[in-house]
């Protein structure tokens, strides 16, 4: 038996599960209780869970995450909810210094099983100091996992794995996927992990490598490729840190082309990062070089029409995955 | 949230004091009836900027009073003084549930860092609280009460540097880390959570 789900509901469904799993696991962030969550993913929780463990916090980014830091080393299971990449800057401090370096500073004494989770990427004309995609900025970091569900499925799921992390781990969902939805088996839950990417198209002729609120438009841009000819093999990263490089290499030696469709900034991106591993392990099997689309580099504008062209569109990454055959592919 | 008995004892200079963090997490564990024992250690000088130099209200217990917590003042050269305040604040901070702010009073008699000139301040400030140092006047104040001898004080201050001697020693007959163990603290192993 199965059921329609929304990507929305199946993170509430996840939160739930989480908390009722185990007394020490904990919401909190701002706006997760009475208000039911920014983008209504805990709505409900509060009359579920009381306000101990559905925590309303103050406009305090810094000092909320800081708090879950010292729960997490406390003994208990804190989910911190940050609104928005945007405002977790105000909290790079104790995501970067503290939750991902107190195990080396400890000399391994101390681990920070902290979840993190917020909001990210453009799309939804709220310009551009809500608009940024950095979660390619915390895969910079050493200590940190970085996880990032593109699927219905994976927002179902991940976040019970993450718990079971005995590390900081950050979940960054696509403002634009919570509308998503799809079926889901009732039970069991599919079983996942969150250290491998995913086939979510197999294709024989490039492969289309992306995460979170892009695979939608990768797997449009792959539909429209196969009606040109062109097989695309989709791959949805799920995990930005650590990179699963085998099941990366594995579809591009055997397509032997590769388009990396990125929603940050090209300049030291993540697209970067990919395309440099690309190259350094899989040069020789390469038909062409490795492409991108990213999003222009301006601050995402406001208006539809302009924040339409900063992004990632399925043309542009139609067009980018054939021009890596010529003109004839 | 678990009901333990235990509270967090957080130390910092009054440097952090004009950090953002600081009103946070004290509006945080006011809000929220943490129990913090708040420990500021205002040495005047955060590394070489002095506190009226960074603060528009140098009181530091007037700002930590904002956030409707209890504050304590103490003069962190005196020994007796400072247990007997520790004491006090961590019995209320136990008692109330609530976080209590307490400032100790004190000064760094040597530079900041081995970077660091010294040049932001008097020679003669340093001298003169050094004549305050907490291991002097203490000691100055046993011997005048007649609890400690001039034969046992030298005795503990000769043990205390030959335990240093020893823990230096120890360290310099060590072996280096070994470069292969470069990574071994990034993220926990696998079965050890």
């Amino acid at each position: 038996m199965g059921r329609r789900i929304t990507y929305r509901e199946a993170l509430r469904e996840a939160l739930r599960e989480a908390l009722q799993a185990d007394p020490r696991v904990f919401l909190m962030g701002e706006d997760v209780g009475r208000y039911g969550g920014t983008y209504a993913v805990s709505k409900g929780l509060l009359d579920e869970f009381g306000p101990e463990r559905i925590r309303d916090t103050p406009l305090s980014e810094l000092g909320f995450v800081g708090a879950g830091i010292g729960a997490a080393l406390g003994g208990m299971g804190p989910i911190v909810e940050v609104m928005t990449v945007n405002f977790s800057l105000l909290a790079l401090d104790p995501i970067v210094n503290t939750a991902a370096m107190l195990r080396h500073m400890s000399g391994g004494q101390f681990s920070v099983p902290i979840v993190i989770r917020m909001a990210t990427g453009a799309g939804r004309q709220v310009a551009a100091q809500h608009s940024n995609s950095f979660e390619g900025w915390y895969a910079h970091v050493p200590g940190l996992r970085v996880l990032a569900p593109a699927t219905v499925e994976d927002a179902r799921g991940m976040l019970a794995l993450a718990l079971a992390d005995p590390d900081p781990v950050l979940i960054f969902e696509h403002a634009q996927l919570y509308n998503l939805e799809t079926e889901l088996p009732d039970d069991p839950i599919p079983a996942l992990d969150i250290c491998s990417a995913r086939v979510r198209r197999p294709g024989t002729d490039v492969s289309l490598i992306t995460h979170g609120g892009s695979l939608p438009k990768v797997l449009q841009a792959a539909q429209e490729l196969a009606g040109l000819g062109i097989s695309g093999e989709v791959i949805d990263l799920r995990v930005l840190r650590p990179l699963d490089d085998a099941t990366l290499m594995a579809s591009v030696r055997k397509c032997r082309r590769a388009l990396v469709v990125d929603e940050s900034w090209r300049s030291g991106s993540l697209a970067a990062e990919l395309m440099a591993r690309i190259t350094e392990q899989a040069f020789f099997d390469l038909d062409a070089p490795p492409a991108r689309v990213c999003s222009e580099e301006v601050p995402i504008p406001y208006a539809r029409h302009m924040e339409e062209a900063a992004l990632p569109q399925v043309p542009k990454i139609v067009a980018a995955a054939r021009a890596l055959f010529g003109s004839t592919p | 949230m678990r009901q333990r008995q235990a509270l967090t004892a957080c130390f910092f200079g009054e440097g952090a004091m004009a950090e953002g963090a600081f009103h946070e997490a004290a509006n945080l564990a006011a809000l929220w009836q943490l129990p913090v024992l708040y420990c500021c250690e205002n040495n005047l000088y955060a590394m070489g900027t002095a506190l009226a130099r960074s603060e528009s209200q140098t009181d530091l217990c007037v700002k930590a009073a904002s956030y409707d917590m209890a504050t304590v003042r103490v003069d962190g050269m005196d020994v007796v003084a400072v247990h007997e305040a520790v004491q006090g604040a961590a019995q209320q901070v136990r008692a109330t549930g609530r976080p209590v702010f307490l400032e100790l009073q004190t000064y760094r008699f040597r530079a900041h860092s081995m970077f660091d000139p010294d040049l932001y301040r008097d020679k003669a400030e340093v001298e003169a609280w050094k004549t305050r140092g907490p291991i002097h006047t203490f000691t100055a104040r046993l011997k005048a009460q007649g609890s400690l001898t001039e034969e046992e004080f030298l005795a503990l201050d000769a043990a205390a540097q030959a335990e240093v001697d020893a823990a230096v020693a120890f360290a310099e007959a060590g072996n280096w880390e070994p470069v292969a163990d470069l990574l071994r603290d990034v993220y926990t192993p696998q079965g050890s959570a």
